[in-house]
């Protein structure tokens, strides 16, 4: 009889123990809510390196609605390759809205993201050659998806339409989400070039799984463009 | 009065032959999703090296692209060779490569990867994919097949297709809830939440409690 009050009084102190820890974790949510640094919230944002003066997204990466998604595939990516989460917006869902239309050639144009503004039209090459002078400004560029993220959806890998080969990954999240089954299709896409670090794991991966040609080194920077509006067909 | 415990073990007998079909939907694409990073848990892939010959060769006499002339022949690797090869003697290459290929579909879709890698895109998306190298004159066909009833589970796993499903997720969800609570209330003595039972519950609790702050 003795024996099963013990056990009984350990059960609730290990009950108490348990919904204390909870309580701990919540409290820890809401000191990042608050601002205070956590792990998670002292990490490098993605949006740190973008350049001064870009018309893309706040310091935080979020948009001003407080949108915002993983740029990579993988949710085991490295923090750095990741999207560290916003501690004041947190996560919010992408717009996945694909309007349809026929071109006059009768092809099915799949419209995602905001509306097309006036930005230069310029390929591929150019753009990877002037990529530091065209930092943070909006530029407009066509041909193939020859690579995206199937897994989220949050970017893709354009490629002239010559014979170079050069590529640019574009960054869609927080803007829009890639239709599905776009690789093969043809892009006409505009946003912000940009550069960004990517590690090792994820030179890799783009690599090994994506086919891409992905800088080498522990920490290399890649030239991405950060989409706002694109056309597949 | 009504005893709650008999009528808890009915509902609980009841929802547990309501979520079978479900709980295996979930728990075979569960497995399968968590190791995504060491596979493809919706499709399979099989690569098939080819060698369908060098451009001049492909353009060359006998091939079925149309022009057979050793001046055709010297242009596309020309073309090749400089990066700047034209529409027409692209067109003329890939009608050379499918023919070889045994292709009698020409494909959706072509584009060059990279300077050597002209990529021949049929079916959707990247199902069926043919990356050709001019420079060694060989190829790589990737076909990519769903997985017999694994893609399906996932799609539902994955909610993809008609929002329907989100109702039918969070019906199996509750249902869940429900099973894990009753059943263990249901069991009474050393072996329910005051015995054995609430060690083990205290067990399954702190896995997820300790991951979290380990990792915060």
């Amino acid at each position: 009889m003795r024996s099963s009050s013990c056990f009984r009084a350990a059960l609730c102190l290990g009950l108490c123990a348990a919904v204390g820890a909870a309580g701990c974790s919540a409290r820890d949510r809401s000191d990042s809510a608050a601002g205070k640094p956590t792990v998670a919230a002292t990490a490098k944002p993605q949006g740190e390196t973008q350049a001064a003066g870009s018309a893309a997204p706040r310091q935080c990466g979020c948009n001003e609605d407080g949108t915002k998604l993983p740029t990579e595939c993988s949710p085991r990516m490295p923090t750095a390759d990741h999207d560290p989460g916003c501690p004041e917006h947190g996560s919010g869902p992408v717009p996945d809205d694909v309007k349809e239309r026929r071109d006059p050639s009768g092809r099915t144009v799949q419209h995602v993201g905001a509306e097309f503004g006036d930005a230069p039209a310029m390929t591929v090459t150019e753009a990877l050659a002037s990529a530091p002078k065209l930092a943070g400004k909006p530029v407009q560029l066509e041909g193939y998806v020859s690579a995206m993220c199937e897994d989220r959806r949050a970017w893709f890998a354009i490629v002239g339409r010559d014979q170079t080969g050069d590529t640019i990954r574009v960054l869609t999240a927080p803007a829009f989400l890639v239709p599905p089954a776009a690789v093969g299709k043809q892009v006409r896409v505009e946003g912000t070039i940009d550069t960004t670090e990517v590690s090792a794991e994820m030179a890799k991966h783009l690599s090994e799984k994506h086919k891409l040609p992905a800088p080498s080194g522990d920490s290399a920077t890649q030239t991405v463009m950060h989409a706002t509006v694109a056309e597949f067909y | 009065m009504i005893k709650w415990r008999p009528l808890l073990c009915h509902l609980h007998r009841d929802a547990g032959f309501l979520i079978l079909g479900l709980a295996l939907v979930y728990a075979i694409s569960g497995v399968a999703v968590n190791h995504k990073r060491n596979w493809d848990p919706s499709y399979s892939t099989r690569v098939d090296r080819l060698e369908p010959g060098p451009p001049e060769v492909l353009v060359g006499p006998g091939d079925s692209a149309g022009d057979r002339s050793e001046a055709a022949q010297a242009t596309i690797t020309a073309g090749i060779d400089r990066g700047k090869l034209a529409r027409a003697e692209q067109d003329r290459l890939v009608h050379a490569l499918c023919a070889v290929l045994g292709r009698s579909a020409e494909p959706r879709s072509v584009m060059w990867r990279g300077p050597d890698r002209l990529s021949l895109f049929f079916g959707e998306a990247d199902r069926d994919v043919v990356d050709y190298e001019p420079s060694t004159g060989k190829a790589e066909h990737t076909v990519k097949t769903g997985r017999l009833l694994l893609r399906w589970l996932n799609l539902l796993h994955y909610n993809a297709r008609p929002r329907v499903w989100t109702w039918v997720g969070d019906a199996f969800a509750v249902l869940l809830a429900f099973m894990a609570v009753s059943g263990a209330v249901i069991v009474r003595g050393k072996r329910g939440l005051w015995g054995r039972g609430g060690l083990l519950a205290l067990v399954g609790l702190a896995l997820p409690l300790l991951l979290l702050l380990i990792l915060g």
